[in-house]
């Protein structure tokens, strides 16, 4: 069968597609990815086919509109204000940036790119004749080409957040268009009651609130090319522990949400060796390393987890599940809801502990830590969550249900 | 499980390897890819694990030494000089002091050799695989687990198989330091290796000893996207593809690519052309009907095209055979020339030595693929019994037989 994916512009929010692009591929079938240009080498690198026709807003902007929107709904729990979506700086005041007025003198460049998107999205569907469409939640372009061309969609989760938060939690990933925005398709309302089925990756203990129907699968890590650290993989005496931090946090969340230097400083006190993995950027800005901690660059995390005691990261759903599946007790310090309810749910699970941004100090970093490592009932639950985490069906298990649901079995 | 495969300096060589690499991953196994330092790129850009720990021996450079000693032998077809292993220039073979070189090059093959077997069996040791897969040669991956007592399971690119009988088809690397006894693994021939995965359909099927493990290919030729092309008109598409290591490995006179272009010019068709842009220049001005495209996995651009020409490389070779497309081989090297000449006898294609084919060869070749049915016929015949074999996803299961991790 034809698969298309269609993906956001943002490499997290699709990693977690690519083994199931494998496993479609592997077993004989088309797959295509529906992304922007930006996305183009990020798609190829990780062996899948772009076809790089989409547009829309830079996801950056996307990020900052939605923290701004969350603050203006009240759903914002940090004693900083969060950043302009266009300027990057901290907003004076939560008005500061009015959406409407913006959009209304940026008409061409916003909704333009919007429609173009979503031009390319049906075009492509229409050349190119899926018999299923598979995307990630923000990339609507899937579930209106698969609308357009009348096959079915599959929202592909990245975690532990589903389509269907509490409404308490202010979150809302799928997003939603004002009536009548697909009608020039033939389409009528997207959102995340027009979810029919959702890729699950997550153990039962970590569930997404979803109204649609699950598709359990094992979450299989991939988080993007690269080799393993340099040395030995066995840790040599003292109990390894990993630092990881967001290729992107302090764009989205501004220089506070900057962590590292007071996580790295905390973990140096401890009789540990740690390994912190980040880009070369943020590798720079933390200056020359404690004794005992030892800095690579973009490291893929699922090559440096094996052999850590715990790990340290901001609560992206990649770390997170990547966490997950390689048994390692984690602290998440979360700059956004999206990775506070990360946290939140593994700490309730047990294998771990969430601190929100502005309470991850020196002191509460490595009391945490040292819980984590100390506590044996931690290591026993992010044991117990992998064993059901990997007793998932598999990506490749996964084919033949699509297939059903594609009517290609 | 975990797997660890050891590739060869040549990524096509492990290119056909790399969907089952994703089926091993998709089933939730560990897979990590031992290559060079030069290969990690391309492992990496894959999708896969590289762990660059392999000694580097360049493919140009040893396919460079090789035609010296053809030369030397006689043996050397081409009416121009073979080329300088290192510095790529030619050489005259009458006064080049072929011995004094050898025994430097020599020195360094055994040099970089002992490097991936011992690279090869340290990792295998840490990482403790429970299988390792390997491409025809790379012997490192063999040796590694004869060392630690695992099954290896060997991988073919393409139609020539582990136990040829021609000599210079390189069925396997020759084991100059004698690693293989020196490490009790016995000798490294034919009937060393027990298990060979054969991604060809009957009909190509490559010779070998040990049990033959059925897999259909899947085009995998490195990352990239299709080009955005109009659908195929009236005129039939010929899609011309050639590798421009020939030139690298053979001289300047392998690179066929204007009197290819030359040829089709005289018949009703549109070409698809894609060139690196190192061969962009030499290509001069181009006949009409010819569509110049920057390079693009081979798989995205054969659907529409009724013929394809290459310098029969094993990688355009099966995925022209995947695609169903009628295929004409100009070959420069052994494997080429035995892989030209295999399609041939299927039916699914011709085979015409690229320094001997004119330019009203290369026409008439063409218009038979185009216009006989049998040829067409063969090469859907060949593309169905293809596409019947088991998959990547399939084989996974049955290299799980082979070991007792889960």
């Amino acid at each position: 069968m034809r698969v298309l994916f269609a993906v956001s512009s943002w490499p997290g929010h699709y990693y977690p597609m690519v083994p199931l692009g494998w496993a479609l591929q592997a077993a004989g079938h088309d797959v295509r990815v529906a992304c922007t240009p930006g996305q183009h080498a990020a798609v190829s690198a990780a062996g899948l086919t772009p076809v790089p026709v989409l547009d829309g807003m830079d996801m950056v902007f996307l990020t900052r509109l939605r923290y701004l929107w969350d603050a203006q709904a009240g759903h914002w729990p940090y004693p900083w204000q969060p950043l302009h979506p266009v300027t990057g700086q901290e907003v004076a005041g939560l008005r500061d940036f009015d959406f409407d007025s913006y959009v209304a003198a940026h008409t061409a460049t916003t909704f333009g790119a919007m429609i173009r998107s979503f031009d390319a999205a049906v075009r492509l569907a229409r050349d190119w004749r899926p018999d299923l469409v598979v995307h990630d939640p923000l990339a609507v372009e899937g579930a209106l080409a698969a609308a357009a061309v009348k096959v079915p969609a599959v929202t592909h989760l990245w975690g532990p957040v589903g389509t269907h938060e509490p409404a308490a939690t202010g979150l809302q990933i799928v997003p939603e268009y004002p009536a009548g925005t697909f009608a020039r398709w033939k389409v009528g309302s997207l959102g995340p009651d027009a979810v029919t089925h959702v890729v699950d990756v997550c153990p039962p203990a970590l569930a997404p609130p979803t109204t649609a129907t699950r598709l359990p699968v094992r979450f299989v890590p991939y988080n993007g090319p690269g080799a393993g650290p340099p040395g030995d993989d066995r840790p040599a005496g003292r109990p390894r522990v990993c630092v990881v931090w967001g290729t992107s946090t302090t764009a989205m969340s501004g220089p506070r949400s900057f962590a590292l230097p007071d996580i790295v400083t905390a973990l140096a006190g401890l009789d540990v060796e740690v390994v912190v993995t980040a880009t070369a950027e943020d590798l720079d800005r933390l200056g020359p390393l404690p004794r005992g901690v030892r800095g690579v660059e973009r490291c893929p995390l699922r090559l440096v987890l094996p052999g850590c005691s715990a790990v340290v990261h901001h609560g992206g759903a990649g770390c997170t599940m990547t966490a997950v599946d390689a048994g390692v007790p984690q602290l998440g310090v979360s700059f956004a809801i999206e990775q506070a309810l990360n946290a939140e749910r593994v700490a309730a699970a047990g294998a771990g502990a969430h601190l929100p941004g502005h309470l991850a100090g020196v002191d509460t970093v490595r009391a945490a830590v040292t819980d984590l490592l100390d506590k044996p009932a931690y290591a026993a639950a992010a044991r117990a969550l992998r064993e059901d985490a990997r007793a998932r069906p598999t990506p490749a298990d996964l084919v033949s249900t699509l297939a059903g649901l594609a009517g290609r079995p | 499980m975990r797997i660890l495969a050891t590739v060869s300096g040549w990524p096509a060589h492990y290119f056909p390897m790399v969907p089952l690499g994703w089926a091993l991953r998709a089933a939730g196994h560990e897979l990590r890819v031992a290559c060079a330092p030069g290969q990690a790129a391309a492992v990496r850009t894959a999708g896969l694990a590289a762990v660059p720990v392999l000694g580097e021996l360049d493919m140009v450079y040893m396919a460079r030494f090789a035609n010296l000693w053809l030369a030397r032998a006689g043996a050397w077809p081409y009416p121009w000089a073979p080329l300088h292993p290192e510095t790529g220039e030619p050489v005259d073979p009458s006064t080049f002091d072929l011995d004094g070189y050898a025994e430097t090059a020599k020195r360094h093959i055994a040099r970089q050799t002992e490097t991936s077997f011992d690279a090869a069996i340290g990792y295998t040791r840490r990482w403790r695989p429970d299988l390792i897969l390997h491409d025809r040669l790379s012997a490192e991956g063999l040796l590694a687990a004869k060392v630690a007592g695992i099954p290896a399971v060997a991988h073919l690119w393409g139609p020539v198989g582990t136990d040829e009988r021609a000599a210079e088809l390189y069925p396997l690397p020759v084991d100059y330091t004698r690693a293989f006894p020196r490490h009790g693994a016995g000798m490294l021939d034919a009937d060393a290796i027990t298990h060979v995965v054969d991604p060809c359909p009957s009909g190509l099927t490559p010779p070998v000893r040990g049990i033959r493990i059925d897999m259909r290919y899947l085009p995998y030729n490195g990352p990239g996207a299709a080009p955005e092309l109009p659908p195929a008109g009236r005129r039939p598409r010929v899609c011309v593809v050639w590798s421009n290591s020939m030139s690298r490995m053979y001289g300047r006179g392998a690179y066929l690519v204007p009197r290819i272009v030359a040829a089709l010019a005289e018949l009703d068709v549109e070409v698809l052309l894609p060139v690196h842009p190192d061969d962009r220049a030499a290509l001069g001005e181009l006949p009409p009907r010819v569509r110049l495209l920057d390079q693009a996995p081979l798989h995205l651009l054969l659907p529409g095209c009724a013929a394809v020409v290459h310098h029969g490389g094993a990688g355009c070779a099966m995925t022209a055979v995947d695609a169903g497309t009628p295929q004409l081989a100009l070959p420069f090297g052994p494997e080429q020339r035995a892989i030209g000449a295999r399609l041939a006898a299927a039916g699914a294609g011709l085979g015409i030595a690229g320094h001997e084919a004119t330019r009203a060869q290369i026409r008439d070749a063409v218009q038979a693929l185009l216009s006989t049915p049998r040829h067409s016929a063969a090469a859907a015949e060949l593309a169905a019994a293809s596409r019947s074999r088991p998959t990547p996803a399939d084989v996974v299961r049955v290299l799980a037989t082979l070991t007792t991790a889960t």
